[in-house]
């Protein structure tokens, strides 16, 4: 609240703002929304392709695979394939609803603007 | 004071929000994976190999069990070398299968029409029913116009335009064998299969060799090895 007693959001002649609440949250971060996208368009991709094609580090990557998987949004296998680990990943049922989900909100948003 | 905060906010939301949504272009997302997936050059190589064969059995029938053989290991030639070169570069990935009903009902669909109007072109030309000699004659041009659909549909999937230059020279090889004329109309066929297949063998491997050399080896490490400050 100001001074004048309005919040941000509530001044009478502001216009319409785009409400954030509509948002996932777990999915409204650039590089979340990123491997969500990249997941959504593959039946599945390991954690290398991933990397190559977001450009995130190992640690970033691995940071927000953990988000997604805990969300319910991702499964995410490890396995040992010539001795060397490799982690694939796929989209779950609900994580590609919660995606389509939040595609439609960006999609409306924009119409409203 | 706060109206004018609140438009600049906004603005900048906004503009944060448009940037979020351009990432999340699925069509582009999945055109550059499949381009991707094409840098290889292995498709090119297996076409030219399959093309090859193709105009070998053409040529002498006793190349049949070749051919026979050459298309039961390709799938599985394709996925060795795609496990032993192509994954620990790129990474894996699997992508999304195509109702196989609708593939090749299309493909089958552009084979009758372009086959029908090439028909009904040759005849219009002749003034009567196209010859065997004829329509085997034709047969580059019509092959042709087969990469060229293949093309445009690939294309579509990997929003590269360069691709339908492959097109374009499959049907310019095409005409020139097919208005040239050789002397038995076989052969036109099969000159045609075995340049075709020269020339993506040929290109598929210089791209597979510059694949290698500009993608080097990536190894994913553990959790222990990523805290232990081992990134290589």
């Amino acid at each position: 609240m100001g001074s004048g007693g309005y919040s941000i959001t509530s001044h009478p002649e502001s216009p319409a703002f785009p409400d954030a609440k509509a948002f996932d949250k777990t999915i409204h971060e650039p590089a979340r929304l990123l491997m969500m996208a990249h997941l959504y368009v593959v039946e599945s991709a390991d954690f290398l392709f991933l990397m190559k094609q977001t450009g995130l580090t190992f640690g970033n990557l691995s940071s927000h695979m953990t988000r997604l998987e805990e969300a319910g949004y991702i499964t995410v296998d490890k396995e040992f394939r010539d001795k060397k680990p490799n982690t694939r990943l796929s989209l779950t049922e609900s994580g590609r609803r919660a995606f389509e989900g939040y595609r439609e909100n960006m999609k409306q948003l924009f119409e409203e603007l | 004071m706060y109206y004018k905060v609140f438009k600049y906010y906004k603005v900048i939301y906004v503009a944060q929000l448009i940037r979020m949504d351009e990432k999340i272009d699925v069509k582009k997302i999945q055109q550059k994976i499949h381009r991707d997936s094409m840098r290889d050059g292995v498709t090119e190589m297996l076409l030219g190999v399959l093309l090859l064969f193709s105009s070998l059995m053409y040529g002498n029938p006793g190349f049949t069990v070749f051919y026979v053989f050459t298309m039961i290991l390709i799938n599985k030639a394709m996925h060795c070398i795609r496990e032993r070169y192509i994954h620990p570069r790129t990474g894996y990935v699997e992508l999304k299968r195509e109702e196989p009903k609708t593939t090749v009902g299309g493909i089958f669909l552009y084979f009758f029409v372009v086959g029908l109007l090439m028909y009904f072109v040759l005849y219009l030309a002749e003034g009567a029913l196209p010859s065997s000699d004829t329509l085997y004659r034709w047969i580059p041009t019509f092959l042709g116009l087969m990469f060229l659909g293949a093309m445009t549909y690939l294309r579509e999937k990997t929003g590269s335009t360069r691709i339908l230059a492959w097109g374009g020279y499959a049907i310019a090889v095409g005409l020139i064998f097919s208005i040239y004329g050789f002397a038995s109309p076989k052969d036109g066929m099969t000159l045609y299969m075995l340049l075709m297949g020269i020339s993506f063998l040929v290109v598929g491997f210089i791209k597979f060799r510059s694949f290698l050399t500009t993608h080097p080896v990536i190894q994913e490490i553990d959790e222990q090895q990523w805290e232990a400050g081992d990134t290589a």
